[in-house]
């Protein structure tokens, strides 16, 4: 990436039916998944029969009945693939999947306004919308740009419904709102069968996450890349 | 149970970023509506499996696809754990300006050599070698030290928001359960089965 990110992660989100309230720190240490001892340094928000949600060292996990969310801003990114390959291949392979995304979310800050606006004006040019210039306030400075998302719906050698989407906004973490960028990655791949095995579904994402991060990081730099002025 | 519904819809940087509009109730009770299905569903996202070439989504199944920045709660549907999940920024960001994966294969007094594979540039083989100092190596991870035993090399830059960026190298064994007599009956049925497919019986 040709600017290092303010703030830079992945996360493997899994779709299907889970017992959020086995997804305890000590259960994953206990597995063998995490580190002994973090356990004890882990921010526990809650565990609950409906949902689990923690911080323990590099990982935050999120489970709820029918979605588990692993993340983590710390590189390797692969560990964090490791850990879900090897939690529902090994520990929970029972558990019905439907599918999973690979997500890859960075802010980013440009040099100045004036290089945001660039990237906005390259991705939503005002020309369409001059008719109402003043009443999406494009002339003030108070309108603009909020989302764009791009998407691939039919990614080739996935089951339909699988999908690439890249999304674009300001910042809401960085830049003070002028000066921010976030790009969010979603890929996003269905089980075939539906609801097939999870050691079936894990040895996909095993095999598809380096290729999906680094599909990502290009689409990262290439929005990056719109931020430079031609001269 | 009680439930409130609150908008977030006008927050500064759009739906579900501002925790302060997050609907509280007795402190640890689930305040709960539709159930926790929707629960980090974003409406405002295209499902997946939605028709966008047509006029409407005559097909919405639920996305992987964790909204914009921060968890997007649905307006119809806010349940909330109290209090709101982590800070938006839990943990420094390493972002790796470089990375790769080593398998050791040879251990000496203070340090160790590993063949590497470059997963920045997504190689497929280890094509390059490297001498590590032993002091790179957290004291636990000195322990897990061993011939064969791989591990991921970072080199990137640490940044909380607000604080000096620092220029950083990790090196990361990870957490594996021990070797049980699945995996090996696992292995072993994988070697035989390489062994048959390349005719070698």
């Amino acid at each position: 990436m040709r600017i290092v990110p303010e703030i830079s992660g992945m996360q493997i989100v899994l779709l299907g039916q889970f017992n959020p309230a086995i997804f305890t720190p000590a259960w994953f240490t206990h597995n063998g998944l995490l580190r002994d001892g973090l356990e004890e340094s882990a921010q526990v928000q809650v565990i609950h029969p409906q949902i689990a949600d923690f911080t323990a060292d590099w990982l935050h996990l999120q489970v709820t009945n029918q979605q588990f969310v692993a993340e983590t801003q710390q590189a390797p990114y692969a560990r964090l693939c490791e850990l879900v390959v090897r939690t529902f291949s090994k520990c929970v392979h029972h558990t019905p999947l439907t599918a999973f995304g690979i997500n890859r979310n960075v802010h980013f800050l440009v040099s100045d306004p004036e290089a945001r606006n660039r990237l906005e004006k390259t991705l939503v040019p005002p020309e369409p919308w001059s008719a109402f210039r003043e009443g999406l306030g494009l002339d003030s400075g108070h309108g603009g740009m909020s989302t764009v998302q791009v998407s691939h719906r039919r990614p080739e050698g996935r089951r339909e419904g699988g999908q690439i989407s890249v999304t674009v906004q300001p910042s809401a973490l960085v830049g003070e709102g002028r000066t921010g960028v976030f790009v969010g990655v979603n890929d996003h791949f269905l089980a075939d069968p539906p609801e097939g095995s999870a050691r079936q579904l894990m040895s996909v994402l095993g095999a598809e996450f380096g290729p999906s991060r680094k599909r990502s990081d290009e689409f990262i730099d290439h929005v990056m890349s719109l931020t430079e002025s031609e001269g | 149970m009680a439930f409130r519904l609150e908008s977030t819809a006008g927050a500064p940087n759009g739906p579900g970023t501002s925790a302060g509009s997050i609907v509280r109730e007795n402190p640890g009770e689930l305040i709960h509506k539709e159930g926790l299905r929707a629960m980090w569903a974003s409406p405002g996202d295209p499902s997946p499996t939605a028709d966008t070439s047509s006029l409407g989504y005559h097909e919405l199944q639920r996305s992987t696809w964790m909204g914009s920045q921060g968890r997007d709660v649905p307006q119809e549907c806010l349940v909330d754990i109290l209090p709101p999940s982590v800070p938006q920024v839990p943990t420094p960001t390493l972002h790796p300006l470089q990375e790769w994966e080593g398998c050791v294969t040879e251990i000496r007094s203070d340090e160790f050599v590993a063949d590497l594979l470059d997963l920045t540039a997504g190689d497929a083989v280890e094509a390059e070698e490297a001498v590590i100092s032993k002091d790179e190596l957290s004291p636990e991870d000195q322990a897990r030290l061993a011939i064969g035993s791989f591990f991921w090399w970072v080199v990137g830059y640490e940044a909380s928001l607000g604080s000096a960026r620092k220029h950083v190298s990790l090196i990361v064994f990870p957490d594996l359960p021990p070797m049980t007599q699945a995996d090996l009956d696992r292995g072993r049925d994988w070697a035989d089965w390489l062994y048959k497919r390349w005719g070698l019986e």
